[in-house]
C-alpha cells in the first residue's frame, strides 16, 4: 500500500513537472519572440572570430609597448573589424568576441579592457539606434503604446546581447538618443518614452541607485536532490520538492 | 510438493539468484543500468559537501573528480555539469572556456530546468560579461519564463534582484522591469 502510494505520488509529480515544462516552453518561446532584434548567428559568429583574432594579433604585436599604445592598437583592431558591418550583427559579434577573450584572460589586461569598453560604447550606440529604427519601421501606423513596447523590447534586447557595463551602456544610450533625434525618430510617438524608460533603469545601475543587492555571493549549485528556492547557501540534502506555479 | 519437483525448483531459484547477482555486479562495474543513477547521486553529494568547505586546490581537484564521475554516470545531470563550471570559476578566478561550454550545454540539454534555474540564471548574470550572446538569450528566456510563471520554487524575481556583476545587473534590472509591466 505504502509502495503503491509512493508510485502514485511519483506519477503525479512527473505529470506536474511535464505540464510545468510544457507551459514554460510556451512562455519562454514567447519571451524569445519578444526579444525582437536578433542578429544573424552565422554572420555574428564569423565576425566574432575576426574581432577576437584581430585583438589577439594587436596584443601580440604590441607586447612590451605602453598601455596607451596597446589600447590604441586594440581599438583600431576592433574598429577595423566591425567597419561597414550591420550594427546589430556587430553588437552580437563584439559580445561574443569579448566572451572568448575573457575566457582566455586577455581582457584582464587593463589596456585591452579599456579599448574593448571604448569600442563597446560605439558599437552599442549604433546597435541601439538600428534597433529603434527597425522597431519603428516594423510598427508604422501602430499606436504609441505599441511602438513604445516594441522600442523598449528592442533596446533592452540589444543591451542584453551586448553585456556591456552600466557606464558603457549609459554612454551608448546618450549617443543613440542624440542620433535618433537627428534622424527625427524621437518625434515618433512612443519612442522617446521607451528610450527614456530604459535609460532610467540603466542610469540607476550606473549610479548605484538600482535594485538593492540582497543575496550573498553566488555559491555552488545545489545537487538535484537539494534544489530549493534560494540556493545561495548549501541547503541540507533533502528530497526534491514539486514546484508551485502561480499565474 | 514431491521431492522430485522440489530439487529442480531449488536449483532454478539458485540459478536465478546467481543471475540476479551477476546483473547487479554488471550494473555496479559498468556504471550503467538501474543502479547508476543512485551512484551518480552519491558522487554529486560528495562534490557538494567538498565544496561546502573552504576552497583549496586539493578540495577543488577532489570535487572536480566527483562531479565528473557524477556526470559520466548521469549525463543529463545539469547540477553536476554546472558544478564543474563553478569549480573552474573558483579555481581560475573567472569563467573558463570549459565552464562556458558546460553552461551552454546545460541550456542545450534542458532549456527550462526548475531544479537549477535559480542558480544558473544567477551564475550567468554574475559572469555576464563573459557569457556569449547565444547563452545570454537562453538565460533571458529561462528568467522570463520562470519570472512570468511566478514559480515560488524558483523565485526568479528575487534572483534578478541579487546580481552583483555590474553588466549582469543592467540586464537583470531590464528584465525585472519587463516582468513587472
Amino acid at each position: 500500500m505504502n509502495r503503491k502510494s509512493t508510485s502514485i505520488s511519483r506519477v503525479v509529480k512527473a505529470l506536474a513537472a511535464s505540464a510545468a515544462i510544457a507551459s514554460l516552453t510556451v512562455v519562454g518561446g514567447s519571451a524569445i519572440a519578444q526579444s525582437a532584434v536578433q542578429a544573424d548567428p552565422a554572420a555574428a559568429q564569423a565576425l566574432a572570430s575576426t574581432i577576437a583574432s584581430a585583438v589577439q594579433a594587436a596584443v601580440t604585436a604590441n607586447q612590451g609597448a605602453s598601455a596607451a599604445t596597446i589600447q590604441a592598437a586594440v581599438e583600431a583592431a576592433i574598429a577595423g573589424a566591425v567597419a561597414g558591418k550591420d550594427p546589430i550583427v556587430a553588437n552580437a559579434a563584439l559580445a561574443s568576441a569579448v566572451s572568448t577573450l575573457s575566457a582566455q584572460g586577455v581582457t584582464n589586461i587593463p589596456a585591452v579592457a579599456a579599448a574593448v569598453q571604448s569600442q563597446q560604447t560605439v558599437v552599442l550606440a549604433a546597435a541601439v539606434t538600428a534597433a529603434v529604427q527597425t522597431a519603428v519601421a516594423a510598427n508604422q501606423g501602430a499606436s504609441a503604446a505599441t511602438v513604445e513596447a516594441a522600442v523598449e523590447a528592442a533596446v533592452s534586447s540589444t543591451i542584453t546581447t551586448s553585456g556591456a557595463s552600466p557606464t558603457v551602456t549609459q554612454t551608448a544610450l546618450t549617443t543613440a538618443t542624440t542620433s535618433l533625434a537627428s534622424q527625427g525618430l524621437t518625434s515618433v510617438p512612443g519612442v522617446t518614452t521607451a528610450v527614456a524608460a530604459v535609460t532610467t533603469v540603466v542610469q540607476a545601475q550606473a549610479t548605484g541607485t538600482g535594485t538593492t543587492v540582497t543575496a550573498t555571493n553566488t555559491t555552488q549549485p545545489t545537487t538535484t536532490e537539494t534544489a530549493s528556492t534560494t540556493n545561495t547557501t548549501p541547503p541540507p540534502v533533502a528530497p526534491p520538492t514539486v514546484p508551485t506555479y502561480v499565474g | 510438493m514431491s521431492r522430485k519437483t522440489q530439487i529442480p525448483t531449488l536449483a532454478a531459484l539458485a540459478a536465478l539468484t546467481v543471475l540476479a547477482s551477476g546483473l547487479a555486479l554488471l550494473a555496479l562495474a559498468g556504471g550503467r543500468g538501474p543502479l547508476s543513477g543512485e551512484f551518480a547521486q552519491v558522487h554529486e553529494v560528495r562534490a557538494f559537501r567538498l565544496l561546502s568547505r573552504p576552497a583549496s586546490s586539493a578540495i577543488l581537484r577532489e570535487a572536480d573528480t566527483e562531479a565528473r564521475q557524477a556526470l559520466a554516470l548521469s549525463p543529463y545531470n545539469n547540477a553536476a555539469r554546472l558544478r564543474l563550471s563553478y569549480i573552474g570559476t573558483v579555481a581560475n578566478g573567472r569563467m573558463t572556456s570549459e565552464g562556458l561550454k558546460n553552461l551552454a550545454a546545460s541550456y542545450e540539454l534542458v532549456p527550462f530546468d526548475y531544479t537549477i534555474a535559480a542558480w544558473r540564471v544567477r551564475f550567468a548574470l554574475d559572469h555576464w560579461d563573459a557569457v556569449p550572446p547565444d547563452v545570454r538569450s537562453s538565460v533571458f528566456a529561462e528568467a522570463m519564463a520562470f519570472g512570468k510563471a511566478g514559480s515560488q520554487d524558483v523565485g526568479m524575481r528575487t534572483v534578478l534582484q541579487s546580481i552583483r556583476n555590474p553588466s549582469g545587473r543592467v540586464a537583470a534590472a531590464l528584465w525585472l522591469r519587463a516582468l513587472t509591466k
